[in-house]
């Protein structure tokens, strides 16, 4: 797999149609990224003890931040009796995020995307969440995905309320989101969902990893958070749904 | 130790009423660094900088000048002397400062209200730009051309103020004309296709396209797309374009406006030769 440390050196990465490469220079490299499509990126990188890394990120960045929240619809509704409870295998788009590393810091420089990107409204035209857009079947048991597009997660449904619920998007908050990343996969750790009410649900992410053998991936919420120099982003912990899960 | 506190300083002013005046103005110093530190705690994040400072500034000193005049009378200064003169300098004051203290009333009134934010994009009384500052007198705007513009905030506040950023998301609309002959169904289809290929042309509020006037010279299509409001103009603008070359790519085309015109001589023959077409058609 093509995720991963890279030196700063001489070094050509091929992503699909994607090519990354670097060629050094006194005391660095210039990075060049030719690809999705026209996309073309030019860096001079100035570093002599620096790594390039390339990892999954929350797919929330191109074609520019504008949200930090991803919509996941099922293709499959999911109807929970009253104290119900179910989990489901899912997935989460995820874009490539190119990061350097050096003395204690990490910065990402670059990201694309290998598939389409697309946005949406959660909530009222005054109010609402615009979101990352993502449509997704709903699976019983694990499985396997592009490593490059998505992401595989495992959803805990919760129904508190006294009504049967239907269930078929879940708004899930991409600064709480850990990949993690073995030799071919890309997974997201547990996420939860709690309906308490009618349209009123609690949907948060576990930190833990989903297997032996994953890394883990960079941490996106510290990038942004140092970007906005916000706590707020490390206090967020729950995402409510006010407006509804059908 | 009796003797001590009823010992006079001056006049009728004893140790005792030296002691409470000092205790009531440490207290007031207390209370007003206090309140201060809230208010700044408060705040910090819904009022600009510079209007927290005037805040806090007006609650520390509004204290210490309310703890000072409640002490006065305790060392023999009575200010019942000074209201007469007091009430006509007030009245003389009030009408040089009728405008400064509507701005700063209308001000105050607009941070409770909030029909903007700084970096918002609005029109303010025929005044349109982004907002660049709001103090507790003045709005100023930097217009689309980059023109500063500094609003009294009692013109703010007395204006209709239209926020194109308020709402998370706005919706834009074109009308695009095809020809009579063109298939209205398939520019529709194409259409659709290129704003589904927009990142942000949001799939809900869902778009719409369709037929919505049969013009003199073309079948107009109205085309409405909801964006985020950050982008929204960036996307208007682009989406315009793209659909214009989609269309154009599948062989449909956007009329120029047209007329027929008839002239008499030329009318008379073109009458007479539809007739007589009519006519070989008929036999």
């Amino acid at each position: 797999m093509s995720y991963g440390k890279y030196k700063i050196e001489d070094t050509r990465i091929q992503i699909r149609d994607v090519t990354i490469e670097m060629e050094k220079l006194n005391g660095g490299a210039l990075y060049k990224r030719v690809g999705p499509g026209n996309e073309t990126k030019e860096l001079v990188i100035r570093s002599t003890s620096g790594n390039l890394i390339l990892n999954p990120i929350p797919a929330i960045f191109t074609p520019q931040k504008i949200t930090d929240f991803i919509c996941v619809h099922m293709n499959t509704p999911i109807v929970l009796e009253p104290n119900g409870n179910h989990s489901v295998y899912f997935t989460t788009p995820v874009e490539i995020g190119v990061f350097l590393s050096g003395k204690k810091d990490v910065e990402m420089v670059d990201v694309f995307t290998l598939e389409q990107a697309k946005y949406t409204l959660y909530g009222p035209i005054e109010k609402g969440v615009i979101c990352r857009h993502h449509r997704s079947d709903v699976y019983a048991e694990d499985f396997d995905e592009d490593p490059f597009t998505r992401a595989v997660g495992l959803l805990h449904l919760r129904n508190k309320y006294k009504e049967w619920v239907t269930i078929s998007k879940v708004v899930l908050d991409s600064m709480g989101m850990l990949l993690f990343l073995d030799e071919n996969r890309v997974r997201i750790a547990d996420s939860y969902m709690e309906v308490t009410d009618k349209d009123l649900a609690n949907t948060w992410m576990s930190e833990r990893s989903p297997g032996e053998g994953f890394k883990r991936s960079i941490l996106i919420r510290q990038l942004v958070s140092k970007a906005v120099q916000s706590k707020k982003v490390f206090d967020r912990k729950k995402f409510t749904m006010w407006w509804g899960y059908a | 130790m009796i003797d001590l506190l009823g010992f006079p300083v001056w006049g009728n002013v004893t140790v005792k009423d030296l002691l409470v005046v000092i205790f009531t103005l440490a207290l007031a110093v207390i209370i007003a660094r206090v309140v201060r530190v809230s208010l700044r705690r408060s705040l910090k994040n819904i009022v600009p900088a510079n209007t927290l400072v005037l805040f806090e500034k007006a609650a520390y000193y509004g204290i210490l000048a309310i703890a000072i005049i409640a002490v006065l009378p305790q060392i023999g200064i009575h200010l019942t002397g000074l209201l007469v003169a007091g009430g006509i300098l007030g009245i003389m004051l009030g009408f040089a400062s009728q405008t400064v203290v509507s701005n700063l009333i209308s001000g105050v009134f607009l941070f409770i209200d909030k029909p903007l934010n700084i970096g918002d994009q609005v029109d303010i009384g025929g005044v349109s730009g982004v907002v660049t500052d709001i103090s507790v007198f003045s709005t100023r705007i930097r217009t689309w051309d980059g023109i500063y513009v500094r609003l009294p905030n009692e013109k703010v506040f007395n204006s209709n103020i239209r926020n194109f950023i308020y709402n998370t998301v706005r919706r834009f609309e074109y009308t695009v004309g095809i020809r009579y002959s063109d298939d209205a169904e398939r520019a529709i289809e194409i259409i659709k296709k290129v704003i589904d290929e927009h990142p942000f042309a949001l799939v809900n509020p869902s778009p719409q396209v369709f037929v919505n006037e049969l013009g003199e010279n073309s079948v107009n299509l109205t085309v409405r797309v909801w964006a985020p409001s950050q982008v929204w103009f960036g996307v208007k603008t682009d989406l315009l374009w793209k659909i214009k070359q989609a269309i154009e790519e599948a062989g449909i085309e956007i009329p120029f406006p047209q007329r027929v015109i008839w002239f008499a001589n030329e009318s008379k023959k073109g009458d007479q030769n539809i007739l007589s077409e009519r006519e070989g058609h008929g036999s």
